[in-house]
């Protein structure tokens, strides 16, 4: 899922770019626009992106993904480092089959056009970003690796075997580690991504689906659905540090790490709740449940903090809350099997 | 293997930590504290199920079916000992029923009342096996539901197969829903209305994907499909039970289980039971293979899963054949016993399996 992407860090790259662009237009920053956030979500069955602007919470498009819906899917979603470009992973429904179907595309967020696409074959599942923008990183669900490809070229930089049934993946906000969680054998494997090696297997909660690190990179959060776990890991050593338990009927898929505090929410797919998680002490500070959506899967939240949005995979819907006051504030109608929720940014907006 | 693997293991294998347990949220836990019943009541459902799959298939029957009727024989030792203990002229009885229906499927002569006496037999067992207090244990029943559902020849397994082309798969999972729907039944007054509510949409969803008996190809689709509605209903059903349903949430608590339980059929084969100690033996095998402990020792410890994954196969028949993706033996998927080289020895090689599942229990530290 998000990834790093999802809290929208801003790497060297864009720091360059935005002094270069600071430096043409330091006239007018006194009447600077603020940035236009679009929330993407990635529907399993209808084969479709449903793109809705966070201002108005309004649906503005759908990006169709294939014509084969029900045979083709796009899951996992991940951010550029400057907000700029949506990656979704798209594969066959049939993990054995080997379609030219399984692929990553780039979506610009200015004009909702696929802009990119490069083939990933091994049905991969969640993509993420690298903090410089040069490099993807796959789950391949089918045969159970996790690759790296370079953006500019779509080449495969380096391919691991991880564990099986390989689903999250996470790359660390200093370039350092991928992270890559595989269900069927309950583990994250650490890649070390200059070396381009393996460096460890971690036992995590039974099925982990999503891995997200913190925003200072020294803690990563697996979500465990079956455990109905969070498995915090200490980045140095690469060790559980703690486990936070949700309860077995949680069933918890993606987090959302809030870039401004020290929350992270998780999508709770089993009680339909999203809880909120401190992770100075990693208590559960609230669960939301009153207004939420069915099976929420997907979550994202604004990289301003104020806004949560969950894809809502039963009732095809997304939920958006409010993180003041860790409520439900609107719901809004996606395609179908909403899954994965991810945001873009157009800076200085439209 | 034993001292000298761990210390190799110890140093090459790079487990970070354990995963700390989930808090026992559940009161119960069917597959821990009775394993050997759930694995019994498992072999005598699924032989039934069998049978309600040859009458749902009526005129479709060909030879592909034929590994159908062949899975009877990994059906039976799974509860055949302790019924022969209990009542051998019944344990006969179901042994011969067996064999005339698989005759009777070869010459595809009077196969129908073949069906109707083994299920006549199969029954009487089944309330010999499992005693009644038990059958009417929640906790039992909504982790039978589990099994018929997750197992290698259930709800999630069969649709996935019909994908795969393997149409009488599908069936089999028709007939496993169908029964899944019955014990729901059995069970859903202790539900909550929006527990009952939850069950009930997963299992018209899951109908909707089995809308007849029988297919004449393929279904194009995702695999998983029925498998995913299907844990979300075992998430309910156990809030509604209270009790356990996943045997391999802790892998290390099953990691530590199995063994302890493997004792028994160790026991069992130096006194000379050989039925009942390959009854527990399928009982850990499966848990072993299905349980997902297999797929993760052989990627962590594959010298200790190997040498696990070997002995279940030899006194079993369980597994033994890997895929290519490295996912552990499949094979108890179809529910089908492969030729095996039986041991000469079964005690011995009932210690020896021991021995490797101590070793993957070491694997987590303990």
């Amino acid at each position: 899922m998000s990834e790093r992407g999802k809290t929208i860090r801003r790497g060297p790259a864009f720091l360059v770019g935005a002094l270069v662009t600071g430096a043409l237009t330091l006239g007018s920053m006194a009447t600077a626009q603020a940035d236009d956030y679009r929330l993407y979500v990635a529907n399993e069955f209808s084969a479709d992106i449903t793109v809705i602007d966070t201002a108005t919470d309004e649906v503005i498009g759908t990006i169709s993904i294939s014509g084969r819906p029900g045979e083709v899917r796009p899951r996992g979603m991940a951010v550029s480092p400057d907000g700029t470009i949506i990656y979704v992973s798209i594969s066959d429904f049939n993990p054995q089959l080997e379609t030219p179907e399984d692929k990553i595309i780039g979506i610009d967020v200015r004009t909702n056009e696929v802009v990119s696409e490069f083939r990933a074959g091994g049905n991969p599942e969640r993509v993420a970003v690298s903090p410089d923008g040069a490099h993807i990183w796959a789950a391949l669900e089918a045969i159970a690796q996790g690759a790296g490809y370079d953006v500019s070229t779509g080449e495969q930089l380096a391919n691991f075997r991880v564990g099986v049934e390989a689903e999250g993946v996470a790359v660390s906000p200093d370039g350092a580690w991928v992270y890559v969680t595989a269900e069927a054998t309950h583990t994250v494997t650490v890649i070390d991504a200059q070396a381009l090696s393996v460096v460890k297997h971690i036992l995590v909660g039974n099925r982990p689906r999503v891995v997200e690190f913190s925003n200072d990179g020294s803690r990563a959060y697996v979500t465990a659905e079956i455990g109905g776990t969070i498995s915090v890991i200490d980045t140095s050593t690469h060790t559980v540090i703690e486990t936070i338990n949700l309860g077995l009927d949680s069933r918890p898929v993606e987090v959302a790490v809030d870039p401004t505090s020290s929350r992270i929410y998780v999508a709770g797919g089993g009680t339909s709740a999203v809880y909120v998680i401190d992770t100075t002490d990693n208590s559960i500070v609230a669960t939301i449940r009153e207004q939420m959506g069915r099976r929420p899967w997907g979550i994202a939240i604004t990289p301003d903090g104020k806004r949560v949005y969950t894809a809502n995979g039963l009732s095809d819907s997304v939920s958006v809350i409010d993180t003041e006051c860790l409520c439900v504030i609107d719901s809004i109608s996606a395609g179908r099997g909403a899954h994965s929720a991810e945001i873009g940014v157009i800076p200085g907006g439209l | 293997m034993g001292s000298r693997l761990l210390r190799r293991l110890a140093a090459t294998l790079l487990i970070a930590a354990l995963a700390a347990s989930a808090s026992a949220q559940y009161s119960g836990a069917p597959f821990y504290t009775q394993p050997l019943l759930q694995s019994q009541a498992y072999g005598l459902e699924v032989a039934l199920q069998r049978l309600d799959a040859l009458d749902a298939a009526g005129d479709t029957l060909d030879d592909d079916w034929e590994e159908v009727v062949e899975g009877f024989e990994a059906d039976l030792p799974r509860f055949i000992g302790t019924l022969r203990a209990a009542d051998a002229a019944r344990a006969d009885e179901v042994e011969e029923a067996i064999e005339d229906l698989e005759e009777a499927f070869a010459s595809r002569a009077g196969l129908a009342e073949a069906v109707e006496a083994a299920r006549e037999a199969l029954t009487e067992a089944y309330a010999v096996a499992v005693p009644a207090e038990v059958r009417a244990d929640p906790a039992f029943v909504a982790a039978l539901i589990t099994d018929l559902s997750l197992g290698e020849v259930g709800v999630g397994e069969g649709y996935e197969e019909a994908i795969e082309g393997e149409l009488a798969a599908f069936t089999l999972g028709y007939v496993a829903l169908a029964r899944v729907t019955d014990l729901w039944n059995q069970i859903a007054d202790g539900a909550t209305e929006q527990q009952r509510a939850d069950v009930e949409e997963m299992l018209e969803f899951i109908g909707t994907l089995y809308p007849t008996a029988t297919i004449d190809q393929a279904i194009v689709g995702n695999p998983e499909e029925a498998e995913a509605p299907v844990h979300r209903m075992i998430g309910v059903l156990e809030t509604i039970v209270d009790a356990e349903l996943y045997p391999g949430r802790d892998m290390a608590a099953l990691a530590t289980q199995l063994p302890e339980q493997l004792a028994g059929a160790c026991e069992a084969y130096e006194a000379g039971n050989d039925d009942l100690g390959t009854e527990i033996a399928i009982a850990v095998g499966y848990r072993y293979l299905e349980a997902d402990l297999g797929d993760f020792m052989e990627f962590m410890a594959p010298e200790v899963h190997e040498e696990a994954a070997e002995l279940i196969h030899a006194l079993t028949g369980l597994g033994g054949e890997d895929d290519d993706e490295g996912e552990a033996d499949d094979a108890a998927a179809d529910g089908a016993v492969e030729e095996s080289q039986e041991p000469a020895d079964l005690a011995q090689a009932c210690r020896e399996l021991m021995e490797a599942l101590q070793d993957a229990r070491g694997v987590f530290g303990g």
